[in-house]
């Protein structure tokens, strides 16, 4: 029998959909139209290029992208080398699983500028892994307002390993044990079964977490804006300082385009890995 | 291939026993079936022998030398799981030639050897397939390629045919037998179901609450178990209390029947459906009543109230009567019975001795 398509359907999905439409898609879309000069904030509309030129005419906007990228994938590397081993550690047992579990997730609901403060009381100049390293004639390289935002990769990998762990770990869970056992029968000693077996078999997992990190650390603020060098700023610094400090509102919104624009290219990618994975797999196990 | 010889092996998980105290050994070549019902610790034997599991006391010994110590990956044993267990990620020839490539075995050797474990399972065209594009028992034949392509000195079934549908539970069944034949693997092969421990193997090991019932052939077992156990989890029969004296054992329908025994006893005796005959009798020559009637095909399965006791009884064959509920029968055991040895029926539990498996 051939269901019959509600004629109430629209009404059905007018409250998700309108809050998506409301809240999201009309403001992402008066930013793009500002970016174009189309109803700019405290200027006259006039359709122009004018702003993007800007943005990729002027250096410390272009090294801001550069630095903004090299921040994210950075740290997302980070959270990867540290929440992958970590996820499967959690997944065996062993004395205190319990308490270890509840206690990985305490930096979730820590938030951003408590992480930065963290940071700088612990990594800072004068801070206590100074001191306490002092005495025994080791000096720790910069960490905070350094060139390279250690300080920024390191507070942002605290706060974002619990949730890629979190994410990753469901889909390690998920992996059938009779797969890892009959591996390990057949010769794959645990560091193989990682890499052959659990790494492949949670990869969609592990692309989602990826994707939801990255994009968190593209967008974020608080962490940078204490730990982050003078020059070059992150781009989300670069826009607070761009419409706040200058009042450029348009060219704000062209980085913001810009901010979205990668954003949108990560999650296209996620995509494209996890529909291979699906065809793959075909779910078979799962 | 080589012996299993399994020595005092006991594993709890926290206060429960799940397997007690437990001795088994396999002849080379062997197989051999653990059979039981859920929860008896046949999966946990066979965990704690491949090593995926670890015991809390005993030894197991492969081909004459220590295990216990080895991880899964070294003991070269090959293992069939109830969920087929392929790696969804890989295709066919890659699963089977997995075990190949952690034992660093040459590509062009281990082509010929994922071919040669392809042929005997009759899958060498799906080689490029993915496990999703197979059918359960095409991916059951893959997982067993990939368990004897490594040549392993053991393999393990866990309850391998479980998933699939009867006939091809069957057919995959027989090929299995001949496969583990002709390469003369020693083989442990847990199963629930006793139609295919009795088809499978060269011995059986009954098990119950982590602890070993009985072990025997399948016919001696299913014709000449000890255990009211084995009895009963070994196909059908009626276990029934029968009083012997001076050499005479009168079973409860009446019947005498001679068999030597030492002054008087009360014997548990288990009377298989199929050696028992029932045919139409006149009310008054009755033994007993037809209370249900089952048509199974190949037999009619039949419950007989005789007095107290509910017997199960099956005709075979287009000479079997067809009796209907409520008919009164005589009742025939025209061979010998077999005695439970080790189950003397307590004289408070007498009336509740007979009922049908």
């Amino acid at each position: 029998m051939r269901r019959q398509k509600p004629r109430n359907l629209p009404l059905l999905l007018a409250p998700g959909g309108g809050y998506l439409l409301i809240f999201f898609g009309i403001p992402l879309a008066l930013a793009i139209l500002g970016s174009f000069g189309i109803f700019t904030i405290g200027a006259p509309t006039r359709a122009t290029l004018d702003h993007y030129a800007e943005l990729f005419g002027t250096a410390a906007i272009r090294d801001s992208i550069y630095f903004s990228v090299y921040l994210s994938v950075a740290q997302t590397l980070l959270c990867l080398i540290v929440s992958l081993p970590l996820a499967v550690m959690l997944d065996q047992k062993f004395h205190g699983r319990a308490f270890f579990r509840a206690l990985y997730k305490v930096p979730l609901v820590v938030p951003g500028i408590v992480a930065a403060f963290i940071v700088m009381t612990l990594f800072d100049r004068g801070g206590i892994a100074q001191r306490l390293l002092a005495p025994v004639g080791l000096v720790l390289p910069k960490l905070v307002r350094d060139e390279w935002g250690l300080g920024i990769i390191i507070a942002m990998a605290w706060k974002n390993v619990p949730l890629m762990t979190l994410i990753v770990g469901g889909s390690i869970a998920a992996i059938p044990r009779d797969i890892l056992a009959v591996a390990r029968t057949l010769g794959a000693n645990p560091l193989r079964i990682f890499f052959l077996m659990q790494i492949p078999l949670a990869l969609p997992g592990i692309t989602a977490a990826t994707l939801l990190v990255f994009i968190d650390s593209m967008g974020a603020f608080a962490i940078p804006n204490l730990l982050g060098p003078i020059y070059p700023l992150t781009l989300s610094v670069q826009m607070y300082e761009s419409a706040f400090g200058e009042n450029k509102w348009a060219l704000t919104q062209a980085m913001g385009t810009v901010l979205s624009l990668v954003s949108i290219a990560v999650l296209l990618s996620y995509y494209a890995i996890t529909r291979r994975a699906r065809l793959a797999y075909g779910g078979a196990g799962r | 291939m080589a012996a299993l010889d399994i020595r005092g092996v006991r594993k709890c998980f926290g206060p429960t026993v799940a397997v007690d105290t437990l001795d088994l050994a396999l002849d080379d070549g062997e197989l051999v079936t653990l059979l039981g019902p859920s929860g008896c610790g046949k999966t946990t034997l066979m965990r704690m022998i491949a090593g995926i599991l670890q015991q809390d006391q005993g030894e197991i010994s492969l081909g004459g030398s220590a295990i216990d110590d080895l991880p899964p990956e070294r003991r070269n044993i090959g293992m069939v799981f109830q969920s087929y267990a392929l790696f969804p990620h890989m295709s066919v020839r890659r699963n089977v030639g997995f075990g190949l490539a952690m034992r660093g075995v040459a590509k062009s050797e281990a082509a010929r050897r994922i071919d040669t474990a392809l042929s005997l399972v009759d899958l060498r065209v799906y080689g490029e397939r993915y496990p999703r594009e197979l059918s359960g028992g095409q991916q059951q034949r893959v997982a067993l390629a990939r368990a004897v392509v490594i040549e392993p000195d053991l393999l393990l079934f866990d309850e391998p045919l479980s998933n699939l549908d009867a006939k091809l539970r069957e057919q995959l069944r027989d090929d299995l037998r001949d496969l583990q034949a002709r390469l003369a693997i020693t083989s442990l092969y847990v199963t629930h179901d006793q139609s295919e421990a009795m088809a499978l193997a060269d011995r059986i090991v009954v098990m119950s609450e982590g602890r070993i019932v009985e072990i025997g052939t399948p016919i001696e077992l299913y014709r000449h178990p000890r255990h009211r156990f084995t009895a009963e989890f070994l196909g059908q029969t009626n276990v029934i209390e029968a009083v012997g004296r001076d050499g005479v054992l009168q079973l409860p329908w009446g019947q005498r029947l001679n068999r030597p025994m030492a002054g008087n006893d009360r014997l548990a005796l288990s009377l298989r459906p199929e050696d028992l005959s029932i045919e139409p009798a006149e009310p008054g020559e009755a033994h007993g009543r037809i209370t249900n009637r089952t048509f199974l095909g190949a037999a009619i399965d039949y419950r007989v109230e005789v007095g107290k006791l509910n017997l199960r009884a099956r005709a075979t064959g287009q000479t079997a009567h067809v009796l209907n509920p409520g008919q009164p029968v005589r009742l025939h055991m025209p061979g010998e019975v077999h005695v439970l040895q080790e189950d003397r029926v307590e004289e408070d539990a007498a009336d509740a001795t007979a009922e049908a498996a």
